[in-house]
């Protein structure tokens, strides 16, 4: 098992190392119009040098890709075009932002898509097609149209929930509840219906296997089939539909959190590309990629001790 | 499954229209697909067009759908916006094939070393929330959809890779694939003639499927004002609604309608197909967690 961690975290940081290189390239690549759209029309040639200078953009492009990796590996991603803020502080104080949104939308949308899985795989009918119905309609209903219809009917029709905005919980936990609701809400209905179907095939799969029949010929109960030997079984692919579920999310935060107004990663990315403020978007990048590496990770490690079989490979 | 796709292949169409949810979903993106080309010809005004004086103005004869915020006819940057939308999807699946299926069939006849690099760049992609990464490329190369587009192509091409690879390895070493190769045929003659007909069926499904991700994925970014501002989109529209809402909340309904509409059309076409050739695999697997 430890050795199956150990090669896990390796091929992790190989991975951050890769896709990180890649987003450098492609971002910093070309910087020859940033001093001019940070300094505007009135610059002059010598105005536009000194803030390339400023800005190490006359430096050789791998001299600058070095400082940055050793500085990213110390935790330093620099400072923002625009106002000089540290990019890590601004990180740190909008990632539990995005933690707590999507971690509580990834949360009810696990519970709900397992129980209407199971039912749908079990008891089959009318669960079942409504499953499969509701999977396609959150197909067809993108988070932001799901989020901008659920502001306009619970906060301007009916006035039940705050539009948007985000409260603090240290300020008031009853505001920060209710600030919370319409966003999870849009991400949960996104995604719910398609992870109940994944799910339920996955559960169908276990229960077309030969042990299943066995296991029924033997006279064992169903109840103690599905909770002892086929829920087990099925747990890995059910894991995987999460954790793709949970990336899906944090792309879709990036949408929600501007609807509602949330100080989150995502709504800072927004604003960062829109300004064109690279340096930011190269740390939301960097940030992003290792939760996703760490959820993955976990997820694999969850794998590899529910079946022996993977720790091997 | 070969001799199943090969007997359904003159038929594909006849039992798409005979399957009443195929003919529906057919027809109204045919007539979205209409709209976008016949554009110019059936819109009642210039989308362009302000009006100072009728800003939000309620649906009425003039305005069949009201005005938006800038006194703009909201039904004829309705049917402009079908063009982008449009384009949008087709750049995404044409660049998700190209790039997606031929390594497909690459790597899943030879195997060996293509394929685990093709296969771990692959995985890499698509662990990636993709509007990050969309975010990172309009940084790097500006606010056009088009390109912004067809970078997504790729970032997607996963879908296809994966469906390819899996289909082809699971025919490579059918007798008829062995019969073809002792008979001296070459492999490329082998993967073009023989090999691609198994995943051509699967592929179409997709391509349905990914046309819905993609018009999602633009009007998100038209939504959030990085793409084309200049462009007319059902996203741009649903951003403006979005603005007002407390002035006119009319204005969101029907981009938002549109949107869906002809997003679902094409996951209910892509089923529609699929039980036309009797897959009983679900293609909304996967790729969904890439749109949300």
């Amino acid at each position: 098992m430890l050795g199956f961690i150990v090669r896990r975290l390796l091929s992790g940081v190989l991975l951050l190392f890769v896709i990180t290189t890649l987003a450098y390239f492609l971002v910093f690549f070309t910087v020859d119009g940033v001093a001019y759209r940070l300094l505007g029309d009135s610059a002059t040639q010598s105005d536009i040098l000194a803030k390339n200078h400023e800005l190490g953009l006359d430096r050789p492009f791998f001299a600058r890709y070095w400082d940055w990796l050793t500085a990213a590996i110390h935790g330093d991603f620099g400072t923002s075009w625009f106002n000089n803020e540290r990019i890590i502080d601004a990180l740190a104080n909008r990632l539990p932002v995005t933690v707590t949104v999507v971690g509580i939308a990834i949360l009810i949308s696990a519970i709900l898509a397992v129980v209407l899985g199971m039912a749908a795989a079990i008891k089959g009918g009318w669960i079942d097609r409504l499953v499969q119905l509701l999977a396609i309609a959150g197909f067809a209903v993108p988070a932001f149209v799901i989020a901008v219809i659920s502001v306009t009917i619970f906060a301007i029709t009916l006035s039940l929930l705050p539009a948007t905005g985000w409260v603090p919980i240290t300020e008031d936990p009853v505001g920060w509840l209710l600030s919370l609701i319409l966003p999870t809400f849009a991400l949960v209905i996104a995604t719910v219906a398609s992870s109940a179907q994944q799910i339920r095939s996955a559960i169908k799969n276990v229960y077309e296997r030969d042990w299943v029949r066995t296991l029924r010929s033997r006279g064992i109960a169903e109840k103690e089939i599905l909770f002892k030997h086929v829920l087990r079984a099925a747990a890995p692919s059910g894991l995987t539909v999460l954790s793709l579920q949970f990336v899906g999310m944090l792309g879709g935060s990036v949408i929600i959190e501007s609807i509602f107004a949330l100080p989150g990663m995502g709504q800072y990315a927004v604003t960062a590309t829109g300004a064109g403020d690279t340096p930011v978007v190269m740390g939301v990048v960097v940030f992003t990629v290792v939760v996703v590496i760490v959820v993955n990770l976990v997820v694999d490690l969850i794998n590899g001790w529910l079946n022996p079989k993977v720790r091997v490979k | 499954m070969s001799a199943a796709t090969s007997v359904n292949r003159q038929g594909l169409f006849a039992r798409l229209i005979r399957n009443p949810l195929g003919i529906v979903t057919l027809s109204y993106l045919l007539i979205v697909v209409l709209v976008a080309i016949l554009a110019p010809v059936i819109a009642p005004m210039d989308p362009l067009l302000t009006d100072p004086a009728s800003i939000m103005t309620p649906p009425d004869g003039i305005h069949l759908l009201g005005t938006d915020s800038a006194g703009r006819d909201v039904l004829s940057r309705l049917i402009f916006g079908a063009q982008a939308t449009l384009i949008a999807a087709v750049i995404v699946v044409v660049v998700a094939i190209v790039v997606g299926v031929p390594s497909g069939l690459l790597a899943g006849y030879y195997a060996g070393k293509f394929d685990a690099i093709a296969s771990w760049l692959s995985n890499m992609i698509m662990a990636l929330p993709a509007m990050i990464v969309l975010l990172a490329v309009r940084t790097a190369l500006g606010p056009s959809i088009y390109l912004i587009m067809t970078v997504f192509g790729v970032i997607i091409a996963p879908g296809f890779f994966r469906l390819t690879r899996s289909a082809v390895m699971g025919v490579r070493n059918e007798l008829y694939v062995d019969a073809a190769r002792v008979s001296g045929l070459s492999d490329m003659r082998i993967i073009s003639k023989h090999i691609f007909t198994v995943v051509r069926a699967p592929i179409i499904i997709q391509s349905a499927m990914i046309s819905g991700i993609a018009i999602s994925i633009q009007s998100g970014l038209e939504f959030l004002g990085l793409g084309d501002t200049t462009l007319i989109s059902w996203g741009t529209m649903i951003n403006d609604g979005f603005r007002n809402i407390f002035v006119a909340p009319i204005l969101v309904l029907w981009p938002s309608l549109i949107i869906s509409l002809t997003i679902g059309a094409f996951a209910l076409l892509g089923n529609a197909i699929r039980d036309g050739f009797l897959f009983r695999t679900l293609v909304l697997d996967t790729l969904r967690a890439m749109a949300v």
